[in-house]
């Protein structure tokens, strides 16, 4: 499977995900999980190409689509987020689980304040509370940091280096 | 791509994102966020283009407005200069008229009609008068004065306005007498400044600077009325003196003239006629 078929599908994922997340019964603070949150700061904390930028665009696209009452809004709001962590990356070497809880939390927090700001003009109903932004960031920097302790094990090596094993 | 190329792309499309989202809400008024965007621009220069339009008017409109006061005002100083040279004119013929009314104060009372003179031709010995509209109506042989006395008489009527015949005109003649009513003649005009008394005995009492009045024998004048003063008195052999007089009234720089009306003469108190 193509990279760009598989981004999209895993993409697809996560916004259906975080979909099943806001149902009704499922737990009070799980809508506040801003799943796609590491398809925005991952590429840049994995030193990917430039390009990988415009994938917070699509996020955000998506994302209006299926929880915002306008589209467009939600393009800006994880776009922002997406260029603050490439000019961080671009000046701050950290790299580790602990750096992408960091921008995880760092870019919740950026996202819940240009969604704020996106919204004032339109006259739309806002600011979700303080606590719920609070919560917001700290599952979604936990989210990250559990991402990027995946990615780090690369379990499709270790996977691959056992078969090898068991077949010789 | 560089961070700030990045950025500027990002804020264009941020931009246009957000006039996205504006032009899907629909606002209070019914129309959408970007359209109340778009008033709220555009409001602001209309309002000024239509103001300065206005400005514009009001400026062109002053301009029209100031030319036509200018305009006016000129009329009106122009109406301003002539009514004061009417008035110039006006006062100087009231101040004539004063004069030649209290150079009439020791005449006999008569009634008349004051005229102003409107040209002069020495050369013939003729005036030309105007009279005020509304005044009496003034016939032929109606006798004028003058400031001091006798000017002429009239010998031709035109509406409000008369040719006088001068007391000096060659064809002149006036019926003459001294204040004592003794000696009586005939001034005749000479074409030039002085008249000439004929038919005056060579007796008669006369002396140089005695006044001449009317006597009314002429039927024309009526009596009492100043004429001349005497000037020379010469006896040349004939049967009558060579008299001559200067007017008492000279045509030369009258300016305001009484009519007189002969039919009402009244007699003036205190004063007999001769």
């Amino acid at each position: 499977m193509k990279l760009g078929l598989k981004t999209l599908v895993l993409v697809a994922v996560t916004l259906a995900a975080q979909r099943l997340f806001g149902h009704p019964q499922a737990l009070p603070y799980a809508a506040a999980l801003l799943l796609p949150m590491p398809w925005v700061i991952g590429p840049p904390l994995l030193d990917l190409e430039r390009r990988w930028y415009w994938l917070a665009f699509g996020v955000g696209l998506s994302w209006d689509l299926l929880f915002e009452p306008v589209i467009g809004t939600g393009a800006i709001s994880w776009s922002v987020p997406a260029l603050c962590a490439w000019f961080g990356a671009s000046v701050i070497a950290e790299r580790r689980t602990r750096a992408w809880f960091v921008y995880g939390i760092g870019g919740t927090l950026v996202f819940w304040l240009v969604r704020s700001i996106c919204f004032f003009p339109l006259d739309l109903p806002v600011a979700p509370t303080w606590a719920w932004i609070g919560a917001s960031a700290l599952l979604t920097g936990i989210w990250c940091a559990a991402v990027h302790a995946v990615l780090a094990l690369d379990l499709a090596a270790r996977w691959r280096r056992h078969r090898a094993r068991r077949l010789r | 791509m560089t961070h700030r190329t990045l950025f500027y792309r990002s804020l264009l499309l941020w931009i246009l994102f957000e006039l996205f989202a504006a032009a899907q809400v629909q606002g209070p008024s019914g129309t959408t966020v970007l359209a109340s965007w778009a008033r709220a621009l555009l409001t602001p220069p209309v309002t000024l283009i239509e103001r300065l339009a206005h400005a514009t008017g009001d400026l062109v409109t002053g301009f029209g407005d100031s030319r036509a006061l200018a305009s006016e005002n000129r009329r009106l100083t122009d109406q301003a200069a002539t009514l004061k040279s009417e008035n110039a004119t006006l006062r100087t013929d009231l101040q004539a008229t004063l004069q030649a009314a209290e150079s009439l104060r020791s005449l006999p009372v008569f009634t008349g009609t004051p005229a102003r003179c409107l040209y002069r031709d020495l050369g013939r010995g003729l005036l030309l008068v105007s009279m005020d509209a509304g005044g009496l109506t003034i016939g032929h042989d109606t006798p004028v004065l003058g400031e001091g006395g006798v000017i002429g008489r009239v010998i031709r009527v035109e509406g409000q306005t008369c040719w006088v015949e001068s007391l000096t005109r060659a064809a002149a003649a006036i019926a003459v007498t001294t204040l004592d009513g003794v000696t009586q003649g005939l001034a005749e005009g000479t074409g030039g400044p002085e008249l000439q008394i004929q038919f005056v005995s060579l007796r008669a009492p006369l002396t140089v600077g005695q006044e001449l009045v009317t006597s009314g024998a002429d039927g024309i004048y009526p009596p009492g009325f100043p004429v001349a003063r005497i000037s020379s008195i010469l006896e040349r052999g004939g049967p009558f003196l060579e008299i001559k007089a200067h007017p008492v009234a000279n045509p030369t720089t009258v300016q305001s003239v009484w009519l007189i009306d002969d039919g009402r003469i009244a007699k003036a108190p205190g004063r007999e006629s001769p």
